[in-house]
């Protein structure tokens, strides 16, 4: 049998040693800033995606970062009787499974609770069919190789992609009868029209940051985590608009605590460097079309 | 650019060099089959066939098995047939057939360099993680005590364990033994072992770092960064560090001077390091990692090729180029070394 392939790292990997701690720390609180693979503050790792990979989903895609974090994300849809005074947050059902840990894994609970946080009312809005039915999404996330760093923001761009190559069945039916669709699969219509970023109407990203001193780093390494002062997950839309905020468990180096201003700078600088990233992630959808 | 989102690419351009040279074993290895009457191992379409666990590598009841197969009775045929429990290449020698897995963890050997990190710390030995299948063990008898190399352990060592080495902790040592079940047994009785400081550690793969005469390579950098060593561990722990100042002080005597060194040994404190020692250190770091994913080994000519071309792609690129050497600026950089090595 094949040893399993170290269950520690997912769940506890071995703290640094105090050297690599404080090699790590005072590089990231120069100023300028050196970060132990030379990027750039705001520059993140270089991604692979792949889109429609899945031939039985009406939507997925696939996003592979070069240290062999690799996540698969396939949209399902079903109908669904509508429920009167319901949360319409609930037709959305996302699901994380971290390969090589338990269903109930701190980690996979938190990233599915925050995909579908981000997501929120927005996507739910979408899925009405007529007044008495609705379409109901299943968000299905895969995180095949144990991650050597953080997958909040891996996750959420595979998301991303995937919610944007939906295409669910046209509706032939009048609104106000049981719903009846188009057979034709070529017919069908994409969950979000491709004029959808010019009305600024697409999924929220969730961008991770790390506060090192003054300094500010987007898409950390876990080594960068680890000497954090903070580390926020912050969620971003279209426009610029911050949807959510979350802190994730920082680094022991220092002795804790953030400057509010640290946190304002983080806020601020996430604007432009999400724009950047819509920008990317919109390339990536018009050569998939 | 902040961020870019590619589409996958196809296998990097050094690839095709690494499978006409398979291609080659595998050609002589097919007119051996052949005469065998075996099944063939390379496609009609000449391309390498790789066989994925649980496929039937072979029914010939001539073969033995080896590592990385199984055997299996055929219930339709009768007789055993050879089944691969890891996806690799086939190799044979002789009559024995094994399949050599394409990606496999480190396997410790005698006299090896390896870079490793305590685990888990127990009353006589230390457990550290080197990357292979099983933690190696370290024990108290085998690493240099302060004040003297040849003093008695004592029941005070023991039960101060951890002021030596604790959890989290790296180390360069030397595999002394290995164990029965293939694990490995360290030792660092020797001043260039020991805890490692002023530094970072990458990972790579195992596979990428060639066996070398000298396994620690001092770098001479670029930009005022100074010496820089770099611990190649054969298990694809790579240490890079500054290089420490050993300017002996005068009027010590040796056993003075001996006693000093292996107190520092056990020091987790950073020198002062220079920005620019550091900047040089992350830029060695990407290289190796760039070399790496090129499917290139990493040596002290290679690493010296590579980190050269990469100091001179940082000082003539405009602002934009990605000195993080992730994606096609490293493969740039590994393609132009190489082409210098092989003097195009």
């Amino acid at each position: 049998m094949a040893p399993v392939a170290n269950p520690s790292a997912a769940t506890a990997p071995t703290p640094l040693s105090p050297a690599e701690l404080s090699y790590l720390h005072s590089s990231l609180s120069l100023r300028p800033p050196i970060r132990p693979d030379s990027r750039k503050p705001a520059q993140f790792r270089p991604l692979t995606a792949e889109l429609d990979i899945l031939p039985s989903t009406h939507g997925s895609s696939r996003i592979v970062w070069p240290d062999g974090g690799e996540c698969i994300v396939g949209i399902k849809a079903e109908v669904e009787k509508a429920t009167p005074n319901k949360d319409i947050r609930s037709r959305v059902e996302v699901s994380v499974e971290v390969a090589g840990a338990r269903d109930d894994d701190p980690l996979a609970v938190f990233l599915a609770s925050s995909v579908g946080d981000t997501l929120g009312q927005k996507l739910a809005g979408r899925l009405e069919i007529g007044e008495r039915w609705h379409w109901k999404l299943y968000i299905d996330i895969l995180l095949l190789t144990p991650p050597v760093s953080h997958p909040a923001t891996l996750l959420s761009l595979a998301v991303h992609l995937g919610l944007r190559c939906t295409n669910l069945p046209r509706l032939v039916s009048a609104a106000d009868e049981d719903p009846l669709f188009d057979d034709d699969w070529d017919a069908a219509l994409p969950l979000y029209p491709s004029n959808a970023a010019e009305v600024g109407d697409v999924p929220a990203v969730t961008l991770l940051v790390a506060a090192v001193g003054e300094n500010i780093f987007f898409d950390p390494t876990r080594e960068e985590m680890a000497v954090a002062d903070c580390v926020l997950a912050v969620s971003v839309d279209w426009d610029g608009k911050i949807v959510g905020l979350r802190t994730l468990e920082s680094g022991t180096v220092s002795e804790g605590g953030v400057k509010r201003k640290v946190i304002k700078k983080v806020v601020e600088q996430c604007v432009p460097v999400g724009k950047e990233v819509f920008k990317s992630l919109e390339g990536i959808i018009k050569a998939g079309f | 650019m902040s961020i870019s989102i590619t589409r996958p690419s196809t296998p990097p351009s050094l690839a095709p060099l690494l499978r006409t040279s398979i291609n080659n074993q595998q050609n002589q290895q097919q007119q051996e089959e052949d005469a065998d009457g075996d099944i063939p191992m390379v496609s009609s379409a000449g391309d390498v066939s790789i066989v994925t666990p649980g496929e039937v590598v072979t029914s010939n009841p001539q073969w033995m098995r080896g590592h990385g197969t199984y055997l299996v009775e055929d219930r339709e045929a009768g007789g055993m047939n050879i089944v691969a429990t890891v996806a690799g290449t086939v190799q044979k020698v002789n009559k024995l057939l094994s399949v050599r897995p394409l990606k496999a963890r480190y396997q410790p050997e005698i006299g090896d360099l390896v870079v490793g990190r305590i685990v888990e710390v127990q009353s006589k030995r230390w457990k550290v993680d080197i990357n292979s299948a099983q933690n190696s063990a370290l024990l108290l008898s085998s690493i240099n005590l302060p004040g003297g190399i040849l003093r008695k352990r004592t029941s005070t060592d023991e039960l101060q364990i951890r002021t030596f080495f604790s959890e989290g902790d790296l180390l360069v040592a030397e595999v002394q033994s290995l164990f029965q079940d293939g694990s490995a047994s360290l030792h660092t009785r020797s001043l260039k072992y020991g805890k490692l400081r002023n530094g970072y550690l990458i990972r790579v793969s195992s596979r990428g770092i060639q066996r070398a005469r000298s396994q620690v390579v001092s770098l001479a950098t670029a930009n005022g960064g100074g010496e820089v060593e770099v611990v190649l561990g054969v298990n694809g722990y790579v240490w890079i560090a500054k290089k420490a100042n050993t300017a002996p002080t005068e009027g010590v005597s040796i056993t003075r001077l001996e006693e000093e060194a292996s107190e520092a040994i056990y020091s987790s404190k950073n020198d002062f390091i220079l920005p620019a020692t550091r900047r040089e250190i992350a830029r060695i770091g990407n290289c190796i990692r760039a070399m790496v994913r090129c499917n290139l080994r990493v040596d002290e000519d290679m690493l010296n090729a590579v980190y050269e071309v990469a100091v001179e792609a940082a000082d003539q690129g405009e602002e934009n180029v990605d000195a993080s050497l992730e994606g096609e600026e490293g493969r740039r950089v590994v393609e132009i070394a190489l082409a210098r090595k092989m003097g195009l």
